[in-house]
């Protein structure tokens, strides 16, 4: 116990050292997108740090342990998005002049109604991503320290926000790097320990165990269920708001280009880690316990306990590695596409409302965290409404000569109320039970969301014409 | 065939912790570099503006 203080204080103090070092924030350009400055190795960071979070890490763990290399298959979808978003839009969005956030972006193709709406969805969504990852952050504190779930809340949220309020985005992509470091070399570490100290049999019984698992998958993952998880992990996290300001805050278009192309690379070689530690966990772990409880089990199995509270702390910063980074998109979004569109032009006016956007999210995100049902749920519910709710219109917009404003609004309504509506439907009628199928609410919202956009299309055009 | 699989597992584990040293050397500079005034200076402004 005393030990493990130890480890969460040292961790918590050279986190807050990190953070002060990239020193407050003066200007609202600063807070927001960090003058345009970073560096390729710090975007690249940040980006992994970011999409790096109890589903990419505990997730695949346990989902390699049971369906073996299916999920490389599966993540695959994922790191195609990161590639296209590097070769097709993230270069794009650095190109426009004046641009915070991904509303201004849609406000500039459509108009100030259009970047309004994305800026109270893209709230909205941040906010409730940040209840999920203070929930799963509350959860391994809570595991680890013995806290309350209150208490345990108050300490992410609190620690989360305290740099994150003053040093803006730059704080958070310090130390996104910080924690991105902290992940690679300890579940890498975990991984090498595990074969050479634990695992028998060398690469013949490695490949054996993968062979088993890979086919267990695919025995007992319909097609169906397949092409529903590529869907999710192609679409759903695709430009959210803080992978969206860091293409915005790269130095240069290549920066940003490159970055998300190497941010996309890596997250097939983080799968295959991920999944080999499932595998390897397969004759040290028994075969009753739960996928989420696999990479914990054979950290406990294998490893002193000084590793097993080092393995929870590295759990930790993958958490508030996503956090930080929702918290400041989601305060720059409010700032740049809410209020500075009746209010606040001056720049240090923006600045503070900048920090208490922070706060506020934050607080609000926390009071919400502790009624998510589950990490995997959650996350479920906001990726079912943010790609329909903001992909086609800013991907359009960004693409076509002559894009009509009442197309992306109306797709931006529809996208969001199909979303949340299935979303809340199926947790609802799954309550107390674990579906196979989790992600299909993306599905049916993308397709009325580009319907909706369609037809707003055409009636524009035909108004057009009427009035002419 | 399937035997390689474990030296790929190996091959993508020291990719991983490559990636991590590269982002920790730049970490280190930007932690030194920030506070200096000018160190951080955008090299390309933004220059298209669609309306």
């Amino acid at each position: 116990m005393v030990l493990s203080t130890v480890l969460v204080v040292g961790y918590v103090v050279l986190l807050i050292l990190v953070a002060a070092r990239a020193r407050t924030a003066r200007e609202y350009e600063d807070f927001s997108i960090a003058k345009r400055s970073l560096p390729l190795a710090l975007v690249f960071g940040s980006l992994c740090a970011t999409y790096v979070g109890p589903g990419f890490s505990i997730g695949f763990v346990g989902r390699g342990y049971n369906s073996g290399f299916l999920f490389l298959f599966i993540g695959a979808a994922y790191a195609v998005q990161n590639i296209l978003v590097g070769l097709l839009i993230a270069p794009k969005l650095r190109e426009l002049k004046g641009c915070y956030t991904l509303g201004d972006a849609i406000g500039q193709k459509y108009d100030s109604r259009c970047q309004l709406a994305a800026g109270i969805i893209s709230v909205l969504l941040c906010t409730l991503f940040a209840s999920v990852m203070i929930s799963a952050g509350a959860n391994v504190l809570e595991n680890m320290l013995g806290l309350e779930k209150w208490v345990a809340v108050a300490v992410v949220a609190v620690v989360t926000t305290s740099y994150t309020t003053f040093g803006g985005l730059r704080a958070s992509v310090i130390t996104d790097a910080y924690h991105f470091a902290l992940h690679a070399f300890l579940f890498t570490g975990i991984l090498l320990y595990v074969l050479l100290f634990h695992f028998k049999g060398g690469a013949a019984s490695f490949a054996q165990e993968a062979v088993a698992a890979t086919t267990h998958g695919f025995q007992t993952t319909t097609p169906l269920e397949i092409v529903t998880f590529v869907i999710a992990f192609l679409l759903g996290e695709t430009l959210i708001p803080p992978y969206a300001n860091l293409a915005l805050a790269s130095q240069t278009t290549k920066v940003s280009r490159v970055s998300f192309i190497l941010a996309g690379g890596f997250a097939i070689v983080w799968f295959a880690v991920m999944i080999a530690i499932g595998i390897v966990a397969r004759p040290l772990v028994a075969a009753d316990a739960s996928e989420d409880s696999i990479l914990l089990k054979l950290v406990k199995a294998t490893v002193h306990h000084a590793g097993y509270t080092l393995m929870m702390v590295a759990l930790l910063s993958v958490i508030l590695s996503s956090l930080d980074s929702l918290l400041n998109a989601g305060a720059v979004v409010f700032t740049q596409d809410i209020l500075r569109r009746f209010t606040l032009r001056r720049d240090s006016a923006a600045l503070t409302a900048g920090r208490y956007s922070t706060i506020v999210i934050a607080a609000v995100g926390s009071g919400l965290a502790v009624f998510v049902p589950s990490v995997i749920k959650g996350l479920l519910v906001c990726y079912g409404i943010w790609a329909p709710a903001i992909l086609p219109a800013l991907i359009i917009g960004l693409w076509s000569k002559k894009p009509r404003p009442l197309a992306a609004f109306l797709s931006m309504i529809v996208g969001t109320i199909v979303g949340a509506a299935v979303g809340i439907v199926f947790l609802v009628s799954q309550q107390g039970r674990v579906s196979k199928v989790e992600t299909p609410a993306i599905v049916p919202a993308l397709a009325c969301s580009l319907l909706a956009y369609l037809i707003g299309h055409h009636i524009q055009r035909c108004l057009g014409r009427a009035d002419r | 065939m399937s035997v390689l699989v474990l030296p790929a597992i190996i091959l993508a584990t020291a990719v991983v912790i490559l990636s991590g040293l590269w982002v920790t050397i730049a970490l280190v500079r930007a932690v030194r570099r920030v506070d200096r005034p000018g160190a951080v200076p955008s090299t390309e402004p933004a220059h298209k503006n669609s309306p």
